[in-house]
């Protein structure tokens, strides 16, 4: 997949793992594992990325003895979600013209 | 590797970030090493799901270009130039001009130690034979040697004094026209 195709998608996987609650590094990674593979050192970046956006919202918060730093969408990520949302028909439209008349088994 | 190396590793590798960006990403990744061994994962194990520092550290600078910088790098705005000006007149001249001053005369002080030195020695081997030996002249001798003893121990002293308040002095004006 495009990089930047991916960059984005991952950006948006990781807000949807945050939109109906807060969520710290390790869960994101392990919640988002049975759809897509993201590794730790792919997580920080987009994460950075979203906070510097003001797309999240971070906290530390202790527990059992150790610091997790856990994130929260804002109105701002909501409205991403929403806008790739409604591109997703954008998305068909353009692969139904990338595969007319083409013999693809999809 | 334990984490310990393995995150020093890291940290040197993010050297170019600003403290504040380098302790985020470490905390993060400090963050991980502790879910990961909370989930009952070894050191190493651990280790080899993160991958190399290098790797780590390439991923964390990849977006560094993007990130916003409050402020541009290596410039100076205009009212800080003139600050520089002003403040380079009033302070940084006179005080220079001191320092500079203090380590000339430190050095001259040092080439006085070398005269003296090397009077000691010519006195030692001249007087004796002006006098023509005895006591005097031995007396002669050991004079001389105490002489070009104490100018050697002047000559060492004042050019230490001296490469000191060299290295201070470039310390001082780098310290003041460091670009931030």
């Amino acid at each position: 997949m495009d990089a930047q195709l991916k960059k984005g998608l991952l950006e948006i996987c990781v807000l949807s793992a945050i939109e109906r609650e807060e969520s710290y590094g390790y869960k994101i990674i392990s919640d988002l594992e049975p759809y897509v593979v993201i590794s730790e050192s792919t997580l920080y970046p987009i994460l950075r990325r979203l906070e510097q956006s003001g797309a999240v919202t971070t906290r530390n918060v202790e527990y059992n003895g150790r610091l997790r730093r856990y994130f929260s969408i804002t109105p701002i990520g909501r409205e991403k979600v929403k806008d790739f949302i409604d591109s997703m028909s954008e998305f068909d439209r353009i692969k139904k013209f990338i595969l007319r008349g083409k013999s693809y088994d999809l | 590797m334990t984490y310990k190396k393995w995150e020093r590793r890291l940290k040197s590798r993010l050297h170019s970030l600003s403290r504040d960006e380098r302790d985020r990403a470490l905390e993060y990744y400090r963050e991980m090493r502790d879910e990961m061994s909370f989930n009952g994962k070894s050191e190493e194990k651990i280790i080899a799901e993160l991958g190399s520092p290098e790797s780590c550290a390439r991923s964390v600078l990849a977006d560094r270009e993007t990130q916003p910088t409050t402020r541009k790098k290596g410039g100076y705005s205009f009212a800080e130039v003139i600050g520089l000006i002003f403040f380079t007149i009033i302070l940084v001249v006179p005080l220079s001009a001191v320092l500079i001053s203090v380590i000339v005369a430190m050095g001259a002080c040092s080439l006085v130690g070398v005269a003296a030195s090397l009077g000691g020695i010519a006195f030692a081997i001249g007087y004796p034979i002006y006098i023509g030996g005895g006591t005097i002249g031995i007396a002669g001798i050991g004079l001389g040697i105490a002489a070009s003893g104490v100018g050697l121990l002047l000559f060492v002293g004042f050019a230490l004094v001296t490469k000191y308040a060299a290295i201070l002095f470039g310390k001082f004006i780098r310290a003041i026209y460091k670009r931030r």
